[in-house]
């Protein structure tokens, strides 16, 4: 590879329909937003390099629709992380998201890291679901929360930043992984609390 | 309907040949800035990445086209009457009056690209949509009107979240009258569907309907999307978890396997399965990823013909792109080759040329053979999964949730 020392990792993202998944995608990776983002089917592949943390992230983002759930497997295997996407306005879609968090939980692979985004956070006023219940959701079952906007971007950068830092590094093994941890492992330090916006 | 593409769109009385070819839409080209590459709009007003060159051997292509109608009929008004009365003859319940050199001439039509003016009708004829019509003791304008009180909430709901998500970059959709008229034919489909409800992929299906046959043709557009859903594309592609999707994918990657096995380890060597690429273009009949006019071309044959075209046509576009496959040494550089190569792909002729010519013999004996082979082993696969998703399910009512978010069948 041209750029020496960058690695790559795959990147999946998991979620109800509409909850934002490509917007999220389409926000990181080319700073774009649009209002009706064509509904994905099978899924989409976008590539992104983030210098800072040496990272090429390989983004697989999914169909959301339920009856498209059993496609998921073949572009979660392998992955190195997995961003599970719901949509504040909507407790269905939460719920669906906790779905995804057993489903991936089941995959038996302590190394996967897994961040829970609650994206259309630009519409609070619609809010079905509280950061606070996301949050402690989160914390008992050891993922990354954040709450996100791929409309006005909010959060979004965080997002994944968050992950690049938490990702394995090629050579000294997880030692003393990022500030916020990541739970999924094994033998992770303890837990601390990681702020939502 | 609104804008270009409808007034291009309507069939033109007594157009010329000319029709589909460069003539009538050269004005287009030229408002568009000439072929010096970049993003244009193509000959159904979808946006389009064209390369460099791309847009003259297009032209080249056309030329041919019509260099072959005018050798198999002596003007084109003959030619089209010719079409007109064969197509009248499946309409009519004639079928058995049709001779083999009627049949050659619909098959050979098909195949070389149905003229521009000509496709609203020979499609919604040809894929049987016209006797689905015909057949349904009930009209669509009666089905229309029981949606608002019989469709299903949640399916009514995830139309709705489609519509606007549907070739959003397109005027056609950008106005009330396109996504009025997605809308109700999705709507009436669920309806009289209850087995698939509502699928992500029939938008896409059913918007390229639209943007060929016009907002006008509604009422057609329902029966062809219900024709090609029940006899064109792989039988369940749309049921529960998507069955005949899975089964089609496996029946392609074999297919692969045998006519293209460089192409295959090639895949396989960087851990990354073909129907990664290829799902889409299955769940969609190439709807979503190809340029439209290429789609038009491509589903010519494939309403007529039926299913095989597909494979026929993923093939022949992967011989096409063979050697660049085997270059492409990452899995992120082939994936985005490809996508790209897909999005561009306008020069039709090229593909259609390898479907039909670069790819060997296809028989329906062995294609038969494999079906029931991945039918059984897609459904041990399925079964399992079921028994994951019932676990997954008594878990999340054991941590007092209550997920209401799956489908609707």
């Amino acid at each position: 590879m041209a750029n020496q020392g960058i690695q790559p990792a795959k990147l999946v993202l998991l979620g109800d329909m509409g909850a934002g998944k490509s917007s999220l995608v389409l926000r990181f990776v080319k700073g774009q937003f649009t209002d009706y983002q064509e509904s994905t089917i099978g899924a989409a592949f976008l590539t992104k390099t983030v210098p800072e943390f040496k990272v090429k992230f390989e983004i697989w983002d999914t169909a959301g629709q339920e009856r498209y759930h059993s496609l998921a497997p073949m572009y979660y295997r392998g992955a190195a992380a997995a961003i599970i996407v719901y949509d504040i306005t909507s407790t269905d879609s939460f719920n669906r998201a906790k779905n995804w968090v057993r489903e991936l939980q089941r995959q038996g692979n302590p190394e996967l890291i897994v961040a829970l985004a609650g994206n259309k956070a630009d519409l609070a006023g619609q809010r079905a679901v509280e950061p606070g219940e996301a949050q402690g959701y989160a914390d008992e079952n050891g993922l990354y929360f954040i709450e996100t906007s791929a409309k006005t971007s909010v959060n979004v950068g965080e997002l994944f930043n968050e992950i690049a830092k938490r990702l394995p590094k090629p050579k000294q093994v997880a030692k003393e992984p990022g500030s916020g941890n990541v739970v999924l492992t094994r033998d992770a330090p303890p837990k601390k609390k990681q702020q939502c916006c | 309907m609104s804008g270009g593409a409808s007034q291009e769109a309507e069939p033109t009385a007594g157009s010329p040949p000319e029709a589909h070819t460069s003539s009538v839409h050269g004005s287009r080209d030229q408002e568009n800035g000439g072929g010096t590459g970049g993003a244009k709009l193509d000959y159904y007003s979808h946006e389009v990445v064209f390369k460099a060159n791309e847009r003259s051997e297009r032209e080249r292509a056309y030329q041919s086209t019509l260099a072959s109608y005018n050798e198999s009929s002596n003007t084109w008004e003959a030619h089209r009457e010719r079409i007109h009365r064969i197509l009248g003859k499946f309409v009519d319940r004639e079928k058995e009056t049709i001779s083999k050199k009627e049949w050659r001439f619909i098959k050979d039509l098909c195949r070389r690209g149905i003229p521009f003016s000509e496709r609203p009708r020979a499609w919604f004829v040809l894929c049987g949509a016209a006797e689905e019509k015909r057949k349904s003791p009930v009209t669509y304008s009666a089905l229309l009107a029981k949606v608002a009180k019989d469709l299903d909430e949640k399916v009514a709901r995830q139309i709705e979240g489609d519509i606007n998500r549907t070739f959003p970059a397109h005027e056609v959709f950008q106005s009330p009258k396109g996504t009025e008229v997605l809308k109700n034919v999705l709507s009436v489909f669920a309806l009289v569907h209850p087995d698939v409800g509502y699928a992500q992929g029939l938008n896409f299906v059913a918007g390229m309907l639209i943007l060929v046959c016009g907002c006008k043709a509604e009422d057609d557009i329902f029966w062809m999307l219900t024709a090609i859903v029940q006899k064109r594309m792989y039988p369940n592609t749309y049921g529960e978890d998507l069955k005949g999707c899975h089964v089609g994918q496996k029946i392609f990657d074999r297919l692969v396997q045998n006519k293209f096995p460089k192409v295959f380890k090639h895949f396989e060597s960087l851990g990354c399965e073909l129907s990664l690429v290829t799902s889409e273009w299955l769940l969609c009949l190439f709807s979503r990823s190809f340029p439209s006019e290429t789609v038009a071309r491509i589903w010519d044959s494939l309403l007529f013909e039926g299913f095989k075209i597909f494979y026929r046509v993923s093939l022949g576009f992967i011989r096409l792109l063979h050697d660049k496959i085997l270059q492409c040494d990452n899995l992120g550089d082939l994936i985005t080759f490809m996508k790209e190569e897909v999005r561009s792909c306008v020069n039709n002729e090229q593909v259609m040329r390898r479907a039909f010519h670069g790819i060997g013999s296809m028989r329906s004996k062995v294609i038969i053979k494999y079906a029931i082979r991945y039918e059984s082993e897609v459904e041990a696969m399925l079964d399992l999964y079921a028994q994951k998703k019932r676990e997954r399910r008594s878990q999340g009512k054991d941590d007092g949730e209550n997920d209401q978010s799956d489908d609707v069948m």
